[in-house]
């Protein structure tokens, strides 16, 4: 799946995760950029659910910046998926 | 149970005041989060890409609300980043909302950018500039300055600012301050800058991009009035001392004593104070003299006044030339004496066009 155009999901508010997406040229790759409350507890693993979503929706290039305070992983999961189908034009 | 939806300032007054905020000034979108009896509960406003007004009422506190407003800023605002001045204690807040700091000017205020990482391709593009003008750059025991000039336009006084910060250092760097409010444009300063600096073999030059002078509108409901030119001259010292210098290896700071005006007096004063906490050294040089006036370039902006609208009460117009040549060095005199040059500067003073002769 090809990112169009930039796209968000999500808010900023405790327990939600902001996820923007933007296109990046063929074979650029996913460029992920993680700021997190729990990064240093949790980083990595919100950082493995961002991808693992993101190969399943099958984008293998986009910039992704996440900010997280605090999300469970299927709230994580909702949110990259929601900013995904926004971002390639469907609501 | 709270909605946000846009408001106007003046409905988010009462509750600014609550806060011991005054209504920020000339906002382009303010939000409002309600409660479900269609109270305000939380406001924040749109600047351009300054975020300001950030208010929860007192009582509301701890629903997270800022959150709330902060969310629906970032999606309304079409800017690739925001930004936003606060209390230094309340840094850590917004840092918890994915916001990075800029740089913090105690006891006045932090600067907090959101989005696209501004800085840090800031940071690259001078080290890039820098690495591009091939000069030996910064090793151990180099004396390398720095010089940041509007040059509105480039006069002499500029000219021999640079030129003794060039001779007395190994390499120079004259940053340009990048905002169009000025009579000559950017492009055109920046030009000016370059064409007379250019026999100076050690001296780079570089735009001056939104952090050197960071033309950001402080809040002026933010500290107290008399504050303000301390505030923002903090707030950049802060940044060139912590983010731009060591991009660099700037160890010396030159700047003009500036007789008239209180606000370069307030920011020479904290560059004093604050740079030499970071291994800056601050040297102030006072302006040249020429016939007993100094150097100004508002003197020179005068004159192209005068000269532009063929006014000629104070002086002929031989003696405006005259004059003019003295104050600015060649590569100004013939990069203004232009005929495009001539029909910009008309435009920017409302004259018609035709009036160089």
């Amino acid at each position: 799946m090809v990112i169009q155009k930039k796209a968000c999901a999500g808010t900023l508010e405790s327990s939600d995760i902001y996820v923007e997406v933007s296109p990046l040229p063929q074979g650029s790759g996913i460029k992920l950029d993680l700021n997190s409350v729990v990064y240093a507890q949790f980083g990595k693993e919100i950082e493995k659910v961002i991808m693992e979503t993101l190969a399943e929706l099958g984008v293998e290039d986009a910039e992704v910046v996440a900010s997280d305070r605090g999300a469970v992983d299927c709230t994580i999961k909702a949110r990259v998926e929601t900013a995904v189908c926004r971002g390639r034009g469907e609501e | 149970m709270f909605y946000t939806e846009e408001i106007r300032i003046e409905e988010a007054s009462d509750l600014l005041s609550k806060c011991d905020l005054s209504v920020p000034v000339g906002v382009d979108y303010t939000a409002g989060v309600f409660d479900e009896n269609k109270k305000l509960v939380a406001t924040g406003s749109l600047k351009g890409d300054m975020i300001q007004g950030i208010a929860v009422d007192p009582d509301y506190q701890g629903e997270d609300l800022t959150g709330k407003v902060f969310t629906h800023l970032v999606q309304v605002s079409d800017c690739s980043s925001l930004y936003l001045f606060t209390k230094p204690g309340n840094v850590r807040q917004f840092e918890g909302l994915g916001m990075r700091h800029v740089a913090t000017a105690r006891p006045y205020a932090s600067l907090l950018e959101w989005g696209a990482e501004g800085l840090k391709t800031y940071q690259q593009q001078i080290a890039q500039i820098s690495a591009n003008d091939d000069m030996a750059s910064g090793t151990e025991n180099c004396m390398i300055s720095a010089l940041v000039m509007n040059c509105n336009p480039f006069t002499n006084g500029h000219r021999y600012l640079v030129e003794k910060a060039s001779r007395e250092s190994d390499r120079v760097f004259v940053f340009v301050v990048e905002e169009n409010a000025s009579l000559f444009s950017f492009d055109d300063r920046l030009e000016m800058v370059k064409r007379g600096a250019a026999d100076l073999e050690n001296v780079t030059v570089i735009p001056g991009g939104r952090y050197i002078i960071s033309n950001m509108t402080f809040p002026s409901y933010f500290t107290k009035q008399e504050n303000v030119a301390n505030a923002h001259a903090a707030i950049d010292a802060e940044i060139f001392a912590s983010s731009i210098a060591p991009v660099l290896n700037v160890n010396r700071r030159y700047v003009g004593t500036e007789p008239f005006s209180p606000v370069t007096c307030i920011y020479n004063e904290e560059l004093k104070k604050r740079l030499p906490k970071k291994n800056i050294e601050v040297v102030e040089v006072p302006r040249i003299e020429i016939e007993g006036a100094a150097v100004s370039a508002s003197r020179v902006r005068h004159l192209v006044h005068m000269l532009l609208s063929k006014d000629e009460s104070e002086m002929s117009v031989d003696e405006i030339c005259m004059l003019l040549s003295d104050l600015l060095p060649f590569t100004t005199l013939e990069y203004i004496m232009s005929p495009q040059m001539e029909a910009k500067l008309c435009r920017a003073l409302n004259y018609g066009e035709e009036r160089w002769k």
